[in-house]
């Protein structure tokens, strides 16, 4: 243990890990922004690339413990077999330091959105966790192979499981977090993250036991049984690992309403969009109601996992919109567009492919009432020509349908 | 060693701190200073905390390495990288030194220099040391054990296997080497 932990590989390496891991956080955009939850879960999948590249440095130090006469020498001295705890340590210290950071700006990037609550951080052990395990790996690796070639085979192995877990083949072990999509209504299955760093110690210990036994000598019939057991263990865990599957479960989820016509809710661990989109769904609402539609007086998020009420117009918020500051006219226009939440929009038979033409003719005439859409925008759509017809024409077409869309009678729907 | 079986299990661990070893060949990672290396094989060695610093300057100055300890390994001779080796045995300051083939590879200088150095050494403690050089055999044992395919073919002083080398005739080579050669059956052509 007591190696001189600025000498490890980790350290020359502290560049390629931060830029490793800023570029995981940032490749996407943020639109985890405003999301706390969903911030800490992203920041934390910056393990997946994080992982290979600790592995690869504790293998390189581990290598370079055994060459040249060392291993011999290890193998000489009592404190021999906890030998191989330094490179762990040093490289699994480095990389966390890395993590830590990332996830540090992650979280200040969300503050400033002001959103609401505190940051869940129950997944940021884990990864730690799975880091150090890494690092095992990487240390069994570099017991084993010789300098040139430990550092890329430890970090290959390591981002083969992790390959082989996203398309589910093995366990999500390297892979923690990471979701690309909001964690809305969705909370981390505490089981579920129980047996990950249950299976995570297990092949940590296991593997810490692997390497240490290339520098002992005498009897191993205890450490074999001790090594047996952890390996075992490691199995276990990770065997029940793959019957929890999923890495969330639903919670209930509070709405924060704002607005008066509509009143707009949406969930209250994402509220960055809510301004923004009460200002315009207002706008929106209004050169409805002035074309005597009879629009809803409510609106809200559907959240996935939760029955939505059937008096409120439904919005369907997607990943890349539900933490925008800006709500763009299209997409505010698209939400006026489902004025209940019919079963139909989230069965497994799709509604009607009229719904969809007739939604779209629907927005598209709500983003020009409003100035923000030019007619020709539709050329080809096989409305067009009615998004330029008689405000009596249109008026009359739209009180229809979306008195037939707040019915749900989606089989009577028919595009312009 | 002083009553510790070295193969017991509950007393090998004490007996085997009382024995240092010197690898042939040794050369812990470059990037390490002399200082680091001594600090981690100390530590290996299971030198107390409060020891370990007092430990490697000790050891480093008993090998003529006091002035080096901020240098790179890598950036070390070959002679200064043999001595280091002998200064991570002593870090614990054992009974027992073992030694393998502690001169091989090195310059005529540098031989010596390590020479002289293992003989300071053995001042303190014994020294078993294993070579196929006959020279650091004559300098320093004070007691030879010929081996020669796993059995023992002499055990006793340098002196009586130098006489035998005498009376097996002249030839090239010491009186010793003559007299090793003469043991394990091997005839020394004029």
């Amino acid at each position: 243990m007591r190696l001189p932990w600025w000498r490890s590989t980790a350290v020359p390496a502290l560049p390629v890990l931060v830029a490793a891991g800023s570029l995981f956080l940032l490749q996407r955009g943020t639109p985890w922004r405003g999301e706390w939850l969903w911030t800490v879960d992203w920041a934390c999948g910056a393990t997946v690339l994080l992982a290979p590249l600790v592995a690869g440095c504790a293998a390189h130090d581990a290598a370079l413990l055994r060459t040249d006469g060392m291993l011999e020498l290890r193998r000489s001295c009592v404190r021999g077999p906890r030998g191989v705890l330094g490179p762990v340590a040093a490289a699994g210290a480095v990389g966390t330091a890395v993590l830590l950071g990332i996830v540090l700006t992650a979280l200040v990037l969300t503050a400033t959105t002001g959103p609401t609550g505190t940051p869940p951080l129950q997944l940021v052990p884990v990864a730690v966790q799975a880091l150090v395990t890494a690092a095992a790996v990487g240390a069994v690796v570099g017991s084993r192979l010789p300098v040139l070639v430990a550092a890329p085979v430890a970090g290959a192995a390591v981002y083969v499981v992790s390959i082989l877990s996203a398309r589910g083949t093995v366990p999500d072990l390297f892979r923690v977090g990471g979701s690309t999509g909001t964690l809305t209504g969705l909370a981390w299955d505490r089981w579920f993250l129980l047996w990950l760093t249950g299976a995570l110690l297990a092949w940590s210990l296991t593997g810490l036991a692997v390497a240490a036994r290339s520098s002992l000598v005498g009897p191993r019939r205890t450490t074999t049984l001790g090594l047996l057991v952890v390996a075992l263990v490691a199995v276990g865990t990770t065997t029940a690992l793959a019957h929890r599957p999923d890495r969330f479960v639903p919670r209930a989820v509070e709405l924060r309403c704002e607005g008066e016509r509509p009143r707009v809710c949406v969930a209250s661990t994402s509220t960055r969009s809510l301004d923004s989109l009460v200002r315009r769904t207002a706008r929106l609402d209004a050169r409805l109601r002035a074309a005597g539609v009879s629009t809803v007086p409510v609106v809200a998020q559907v959240v996935p996992g939760h029955r939505p009420s059937r008096s409120a117009g439904a919005l369907f918020i997607e990943s890349s919109d539900v933490n925008r500051p800006t709500v763009p006219w299209r997409t505010a226009a698209r939400y006026l567009t489902t004025p209940t939440p019919c079963p139909g929009y989230t069965a497994s038979t799709p509604p009607p492919g009229p719904v969809f033409e007739a939604q779209a003719a629907l927005a598209a005439w709500l983003e020009m009432s409003v100035g923000a859409g030019d007619a020709r925008s539709w050329r080809g759509a096989p409305w067009h020509d009615w998004l330029t017809a008689s405000p009596s024409r249109q008026r009359a077409w739209l009180v229809r349908t979306y008195d037939q869309l707040r019915r749900c009678d989606l089989e009577a729907v028919r595009a312009p | 060693m002083h009553g510790d079986d070295l193969h017991g299990r509950r007393t090998r661990r004490r007996a085997a701190a009382r024995i240092a070893w010197v690898p042939q060949e040794l050369r812990p990672p470059a990037r390490f200073t002399v200082r680091e290396a001594l600090a981690y094989l100390a530590w290996l060695r299971a030198v107390p905390r409060s020891r370990r610093s007092d430990a490697v300057q000790d050891a480093a100055a008993s090998v003529d390495l006091a002035e080096l300890l901020d240098r790179k390994v890598g950036a070390l001779s070959g002679g200064q990288v043999r001595r280091l080796a002998v200064a991570q045995a002593l870090l614990a300051d054992p009974d027992v030194l073992l030694l393998d083939e502690p001169t091989t590879g090195l310059d005529p200088h540098q031989r010596s220099q390590l020479r002289a150095l293992v003989g300071r050494v053995a001042q303190e403690r014994s020294v078993l040391l294993a070579s196929h050089i006959v020279e650091d055999v004559a300098y320093l044992a004070e007691r030879v054990v010929v081996l020669d395919r796993g059995t023992v073919r002499y055990d006793g002083v340098p002196g009586a296997l130098a006489h035998r080398g005498r009376q097996a005739g002249d030839g090239p080579g010491s009186d010793l080497e003559r007299g090793f050669l003469d043991l394990i059956g091997t005839r020394v052509d004029a």
